[in-house]
Parts: structure tokens; sequence; C-alpha cells
């Protein structure tokens, strides 16, 4: 037997002091009793009954000693001695996509369980002499262990793989696999898998192929692990909102990857509830289920409309009683549905058409508040106002720069306005105006008519919304993180009110604005991709911190991620649910979907295991496990002197 | 100090209650059957030649015409021997055993000097000392006192040779009280037995303490023999010390047994029990009672 850790021998020195210390602990003291003779004759029938316990200081000193003889030999790493044959190699790829997570049978083993209790009976020939590497075959391949390990090492590996991604490139794992094995001359791999060595004709999915059809012609013994393949899953998940309108419609895709129809229950709820600030407000509840017929092979659109009064995470849920649970949720955020206040400053009498049109439509824009103010009465009001709220400026200009919110001018003129006014101009009328720009969606501006404004110059990436004959009328551009739209007309001047385009066009100018905020960020994402978070950052941030908070609790882990140009790349995160980017002062969540077209096909296994996996001659020391002998050691002498405490200390023993 | 002024005026009101304990009995205590020249008639006979005529009864005479001598109970005295345990083993216990002892000599010698008997103290341990003797009147407590108060213990418990020394040295009955813990295992059977062949009316009084029948436990012990400094190296464990304690008490029921089956009336004082408890429980069991 050899040593790691020689030096640590010298601990057992310490048994002249331990033996010492016991003799000198264990003395006699001194007792005067009245009458030895009574003792003489209680011990007398006493010692014949426990005569042993005449020796128990003895014993009590060599299981102190034996104590310290186990914790020295555990310090020093005792390894078995020098073997004169070539170390044997395994190196082992582990398919770590999401099939392998499938539950044949129900309740049963995963098809990893499955496969790992296969490969220990491979790993039990082993012995700590030989080497084991394992490769995990996600995404991309990635070497888990190097082939320095034993086979007790492997043994704890394969038992803590988590499979759950959304693909396995199996060749480029069996590659690496092939290339480590290189090392050592005769090393042996072995694939654990669920997909056989032949397909069993299911269909394959938008031209995926599956995995069966590239193991087909390969002659790496494996593992095949798996025996059913009727698997449902989601495949998309999307969630619309309009602005004004307090409902929220849920498009859900679900998948029937068996040959059988599936009789499903699609449910949705509330992971948790948030306000317009993005303040959690409520926690889980029920939003709506439906039950979904899946015909086989095919996929199925469901729709449902739930209430979205408040934003929040939400996750929709497919029970099919399928083996594959990973594909069965889907997770997205739901904006907060914020309610602006509208203010609009007029130096005199307010634009009466405006005025109207805002008191009209307030239903429907769903504003919290408004108010009629003059720009003197606007810097009180300034304090209160906040990214999702709108400053209508009527034929006046603010005095001083721009408030925190977003802005309308109607022909505003002076140093401060958003856009600058150009040359004035009487019988205006459209010449182009951008079709495509979401303010101008539904908005026919044909008929429009202008009897005096003014022509607008539209700085740097503005957009001209309007162009009359001799310049722009309209303009919508963004400062800082506020949005402007300027109109060179005012309302009263011109056929606007009249127009059915009217509140149409207010009616976009408020959507424009609400989702300001929110769409500067993006907020889903999928299971094994990098995901930019967007701008949607307070200058100077530097770095924001990913929390994986899962399905509440079930994991958790905090990823750094570096801010470079302004957006926030979240690394590959590894598995689905919910995430959150915090940042100095903010946060933002993010929905990470497993959606693996490709794993929801599950494949049977087909018996055929090729060549089958490797046999190693079992050696003398193949149960013999240098990596954990020494907290074995540790434990036993922990455990002796628990036992000798409680022979010779417990209820004042000896 | 042993004997301070509380305990004295405990000792006042141990001699009440003792007074009212002993009452009943107090006529019987000094009826002897001898006839003698107190003034307690006790029977009629026929007068014969020699009998003093003062004590002929005349009415009956002029009433019968016989002559009748009246006959009177005779007193007798009543001696109270206190046998004091002074070996080492006494000197031992929470609340040592001798000093309980001797504040039980005490308060018994006082009793019995209010009630007008005679009193001996005679520590013993190898064998009877010199002792304090013939001591009368309630004004020879002090002289009581001043004795015990200096005693020290010494020696090994030795009842048998205690019980060879002659004791008995008063006409009269003599009640013996012997006070000691009886660790004197082979011999105390046989110096009880010396005593009783005294013609003593003998009376065991057995003190205690918790400290016996209860031991501190744990760990290695050396036992050493208050007396004899005898040695014996132990593990007290939980049972060896249950197994003593079982010892003790059978010790205890042994003594107990063999007074009972002597007609010896025997009593057990724990040295933690209060004086005033211990002395009035022991007058109510019978001692210092003459018959």
């Amino acid at each position: 037997m050899r040593f790691i850790h020689p030096d640590f021998l010298w601990l057992f020195a310490l048994a002249l002091p331990v033996a010492l210390l016991h003799l000198w602990t264990k003395r006699p003291r001194q007792y005067v009793v009245p009458c030895l003779a009574l003792w003489q004759r209680t011990l007398a029938a006493h010692e014949r009954r426990f005569g042993v316990r005449k020796i128990r200081r003895l014993v009590s000193l060599a299981i102190h000693l034996l104590v310290l003889g186990l914790f020295t030999i555990g310090a020093a790493r005792p390894r078995p001695a020098e073997d004169p044959r070539p170390p044997r190699a395994l190196v082992i790829i582990a398919d770590l996509s999401a099939g392998m997570a499938a539950r044949d049978g129900g309740a049963g083993l995963t098809r990893m369980q499955a496969a790992r209790w296969r490969a220990h009976e491979v790993l039990d020939g082993l012995d700590a002499a030989d080497r084991v590497a394992v490769v995990g075959a996600g995404r991309r391949p990635r070497l888990l262990l190097p082939l320095a390990a034993g086979p007790w090492r492997a043994k704890r590996l394969l038992a803590a793989l988590d499979p759950g991604e959304p693909s396995a490139d199996l060749h480029a794992a069996i590659d690496l696999a092939r290339t480590i094995a290189s090392s050592l001359p005769e090393a042996k791999l072995l694939l654990l898998t669920d997909r056989g060595g032949v397909d069993q004709g299911l269909p394959e999915w938008q031209g995926q192929p599956g995995k069966a059809s590239l193991l087909a012609a390969g002659d790496v013994p494996r593992i095949v692990a798996g025996t059913s393949s009727a698997n449902a899953g989601l495949v998309g998940l999307r969630v619309e909102q309009r602005w004004g309108q307090p409902r929220a419609r849920i498009f859900v895709r679900a998948r029937n990857a068996s040959d059988a129809r599936l009789d499903a229950t699609l449910s949705v709820r509330w992971l948790l509830r948030m306000d317009a600030e993005g303040r959690e407000v409520g926690q889980a509840a029920e939003a709506g289920s439906v039950a979904v017929p899946l015909d086989p092979g095919r996929i199925t659109n469901v729709e449902l409309e739930i209430a979205a009064g408040q934003g929040g995470l939400l996750e929709a849920h497919l029970d099919a009683g399928d083996p594959l649970a990973i594909d069965d949720d889907a997770f997205a955020v739901v904006f907060p549905h914020p309610r602006p206040r509208v203010v609009v400053v007029a130096e005199g009498e307010p634009d009466p058409f405006l005025v109207g049109a805002i008191e009209v439509l307030s239903d429907s824009l769903d504003a919290e508040e408004s108010f009629l103010t003059t720009p003197a009465g606007l810097v009180d009001l300034a304090p209160r106002l906040g990214a999702s709220d709108v400053v209508i400026f009527d034929r006046c200009a603010p005095d001083r720069a721009l408030p925190l919110a977003n802005v309308v001018t109607f022909r505003a003129e002076g140093p401060f306005a958003p856009v600058q006014a150009g040359a004035a101009a009487e019988r205006l009328t459209p010449w182009t105006w951008d079709r495509r720009h979401p303010l101008l969606a539904q908005v026919a501006l044909e008929p429009l008519r202008v009897g005096k404004g003014c022509m607008l110059v539209p700085t740097d990436g503005d957009a001209v919304l309007v162009r009359a004959e001799k310049g722009p009328i309209a303009v919508a551009g963004e400062r800082g993180r506020m949005r402007v739209v300027a109109f060179g007309f005012a309302a009263k001047d011109s056929n606007l009110p009249l127009l059915v385009a009217y509140p149409l066009l207010l009616k976009n100018l408020f959507s424009w604005f609400a989702f300001d905020r929110w769409l500067a960020f993006r907020t889903e994402g999928r299971v094994g991709e990098p995901i930019g978070l967007g701008e949607g950052f307070r200058e100077g941030t530097t770095s924001v911190e990913l929390d994986y908070e899962g399905k509440w609790g079930v994991r958790h882990k905090t990823w750094v991620c570096e801010v470079e140009g302004g957006t926030p790349l979240l690394p590959e995160c590894p598995w689905p649910g919910f995430y959150r980017a915090r940042w100095g002062g903010g946060h933002q969540w993010v929905a990470v979907n497993f959606q693996g077209h490709e794993e929801s096909v599950l494949r049977a296994a087909t018996g055929d295991d090729g060549e089958g996996p490797p046999r190693f001659e079992r050696t003398a020391r193949a149960s013999f496990d240098p990596e954990t002998l020494w907290l074995q050691l540790a434990a036993a002498g922990m455990a002796l002197l628990v036992i000798e405490w409680v022979m010779f200390h417990r209820g004042g023993g000896v | 100090m042993l004997f301070d002024e509380s305990f004295l005026h405990t000792l006042e009101y141990l001699n009440v209650a003792a007074r009212k304990i002993l009452a009943g009995e107090k006529a019987a205590e000094r009826e002897t059957l001898r006839r003698g020249g107190s003034i307690e008639f006790r029977d009629y006979r026929s007068y014969s030649v020699g009998d003093e005529l003062r004590y002929v009864d005349w009415n009956v005479y002029a009433r019968h015409g016989h002559l009748f001598v009246k006959e009177f109970m005779a007193e007798q005295d009543v001696h109270v021997l206190l046998l004091l345990d002074a070996s080492a083993s006494m000197d031992f216990g929470r609340a040592r055993k001798f000093d309980a002892a001797r504040r039980l000599a005490a308060a018994i010698g006082y009793v019995a000097l209010g009630n007008f008997d005679s009193l001996t103290v005679i520590p013993f341990s190898g064998g009877p000392q010199a002792g304090l003797r013939d001591l009368r009147g309630k004004s020879a407590v002090f002289q009581l006192l001043r004795y015990l108060e200096p005693l020290a213990t010494s020696g090994v418990t030795d009842l048998r040779a205690a019980s060879r020394a002659p004791l008995r040295k008063h006409r009269g009955r003599t009640v013996a009280i012997v006070m000691s813990d009886f660790l004197d295992l082979e011999g105390y059977a046989e110096g009880l037995k010396g005593l009783l062949a005294q013609r003593l009316q003998l009376q065991a009084v057995h003190v205690i303490d918790e400290l016996e029948w209860s031991p501190e436990e744990g760990g290695a012990i050396r036992l050493v023999d208050a007396e004899t400094r005898g040695t014996r190296d132990v593990e007290a464990t939980a049972d060896l010390v249950a197994a003593y304690k079982t010892t003790f008490h059978g010790f205890l029921d042994e003594v107990q047994g063999f007074c009972r089956g002597h007609e010896i009336p025997y009593a057990r004082v724990a040295t933690a029990a209060p004086l005033e408890k211990a002395v009035i429980e022991l007058l109510q069991k019978g001692l210092l009672s003459r018959r």
C-alpha cells in the first residue's frame, strides 16, 4: 500500500500523549467510605456479573488509539500498490439531450438513470488504477471528466448528470471522445443514449433528422435506454396585448409527436403578478384551462383569452400524461398595463377639438387622469410625471428642458421645442406619409387640409411621418428614453378633427408611447441560446446579474453578465423557466422556454445495442475506492468514538 | 459550635413536648412489684406479727373486727445510659453522623434529666470510654453539653468490646440507648446480645446519612475505609452504585430484623432530619419507655 500524503503518518506519534493523557485522566480519585466491607460485599456480587468492566479502561484506551490510527491513515490517503499492468481506459459519452430525462412507464427511472445503472456494470470491472473520462453530448460536446479520473468518480458524475438540453450533437461528442481515447492504447468508448441504431419510421419534424439516423451507421458501443415513443409538448407560446384592452390573448402551439391521438389539457396560470411599475403584487393564480385534442403527428394551435390588467409571469402547461416533462411547460412575461397621465399645455384657451377628443377617448385610452395647464404650471407638475405619461403642447413650446415624459407638440416654436419649426406656410396638403409607421397604422390622410402651419426640421434619427409639398409637417423621434411626436400645425387650423383619422391617430400615439420602456428589453429566449436583453438600462450600467428563479425555488443560480455596447448578453440559459436580470436600481424578467422540437420526438429502444457495451475483466481491487477511503476511515473513527462514549461515559458510566 | 443558643431553645421545646408524650405512662413507669413507702395505695393484707401498727387500717377493724394492713406502691429510680458510637465511621456524611448523634444524645439526656432520671453517657469505639456518669437534675444539662462538645471520633466500631465492660452499676432499671451506625458488620449482633445479657433495657438508634445510600457516581475511584484506611479501586458505574444501594438497604434491614428478633426497640435517624422531629419520633416509638 502507498500513501499520497505519507507525512501525515507522523500523526501516529500522538499515540504516546494520548495514552499518557488517558492514564492521567483515568487515575482513580480517593473516596472515603464509612465501611469498606459493605462495598466489598457489593463488589463480590457485582463483579461476577460485570467482570469485563475490569478491563474497561484498557478497552477505552485501545479504542482511542484505534481511532487515532484510522484518522492518521485516512489523512495519509492510502492508495493500492502499483499495478504492473498498463491502465485500462474507458471514455463514456453521455447524451444530455432532454429525451434522456423521459420517464418510461410513468414514474419509473429516467432514461439517463436506466442507462447509468447499466454503465455501472461496466465500471464495476475497473479499479482505481484504470482511467475513465466522461464527455457530455449536448448542443456542443464538452468534457465533463478528464481521463485522469477513476471509475468511482465517473460513477458519482453520472449520478449527478441532469439531461435537459434541446438537442445533442452526438457526432461531435463521439469525435471528442475518440480524440481523448487516442491518448491511451486500447481505450474503449461507451455511448449512453436513448437513440437506437435504426429509425422506427416516426415522422421527422420540420426537416430535422432524428438522432437515430445519425447513429445508424455508427460503430460506437452503446447502451440504449427508452421504451416509449408517445409524447406531446408545447412548441410555442405567444401573448398578444392591445393598448387599452385589459385582456390578453394567449396563442399556444402544441405538438403531438406520437402516432396516436392524445387528449390533453392545457392550463395557463400566473406564477407572479406585477403592477405597472414592475412591483410584485400577487402570487400564483389560475388563469384558465382548456381541453385540447391532439392529432398524431400534428401541431395544434390553441387560443385563450385571459385578464391581463396587471402584468406578470405566465406559465402554460400541457398535461398529456406523456413521459417527457420538460417540453410540457412554456413561459412568458406579460407586460404590465400602464395607465398614463395626460397633460395638455396651452398658453390660452386650449384647442377644444383636442380636449374634446381626449375626453371622448378617455376610456379607450385608459388614461389615469388628465390635466390642463400652462407652460409655467408644467414646472410644478413635472416631478410627478413618469415614463408612461404624455405631455401635449398645444401651440406653445416648452420653456425649459423637456420633462421626463413623452411629448406631443402641435405647432410648437421655441428654443426648447423638441423638433424645431421652419418656415411658415399656408394651405398645406399631405404629399406623402409613412404608412408603415405604427403611428399611422390604419390612418388615411388624403383628405387632410391644413389652413396654416409651418415646416419642421427633423434631427438625425427622427422619422418623417407626413411630408407636404414644401417639407415635413409631422415628425416622430426619440430624445433619450422618451419619445416625441411633433406636428407643424394646430389641429384647429386644419380639418383633422373632422376626419376619421383623428381618433385613430391619437390612439396610435398613446400605444406607441405606452410600450416604450418595455420594448427596450427582450423578455424571452430559448434554452441553450445566449440572450441579448436590449437597451433598457440606466446609463452607466456595466454589469447585470442573472438569477435563475425556475419554477419558484426548484433551482437557483446566479450569473454575472457583462454589458457591452449597452446590451447585456445573458449566457446560455441551461434550464427553462424564469430568469431575473438585475442591475443597479432595476430588474427585468426573462422567460426561457425549452421548445426543443427534435427532443419531443421520443424514440423507443430497438434492442439493437450494436456490438454492446465493452466488458472489462474484474480485478480483486475493483471495489477499492481510494477517493472515498479516507472518508470511510474518518467515518469509522467517528463511529468508534461515539461507541466508546456510549459504552464508557454516557449516564455517568465508568 | 455544636450546641448554640438556638439548640438550647430546641431542648426546652423538646422537654415540654416530651412531658406530654411521657405523661400517659408516667404512673406505670415507676410502678414496681415491690411494695414501698410511697403514698400511693396498692392493696390490703392480713396483719401478721412484726407489721408496723401505723399501717393497720383501724376503720376496717372497727367494721369487721379483723386487722388488715395497708400496702403502698414502691417507687424506684430509672437510670438512662447513652452509649454513643465515637468510631471513625461516624465522622462521615453530608451532615456528619457524629454531630447528629451528639445532638440527639444531648436532647435525649435533657429529656431524661428533666424527667428526674439519672443519666450516664459513655462513648465507645474500640471499647467503652470513661464517659460522664450519674447526672441528675435539669441543671446537669450544661455539664452534659460541656462533655459532648469536645468529643471526637477515632478507632473502629467494636460493639462487642463495649458490651463486655460492666455497664449496669445501678439498682433499679437501666435503660440503655445505643446510638451508632452499627458498621461493625460482624460484631454488632454479639455486642447487642452482650448488652442484653447485662439486663439492660436496650434500645437501638441507627444513625445514617444520605451519602451512605447514594454515593457519588462517575469514573475510577479508590475507596478508602474511614476506620481501617483499607483501600479498594473500583469503577463507580451506575450499575455498581445501584448495587451498593441495594446492599446498604439490605444491611439496614438486617440490623432492624435483628433488633425486632430480640425485642430491642429500633429507630432509624437520618442526619438530614430536623432534631425536634427526630426526637419526638423516637419518644413516640417508645424511647425512654420503662416498660
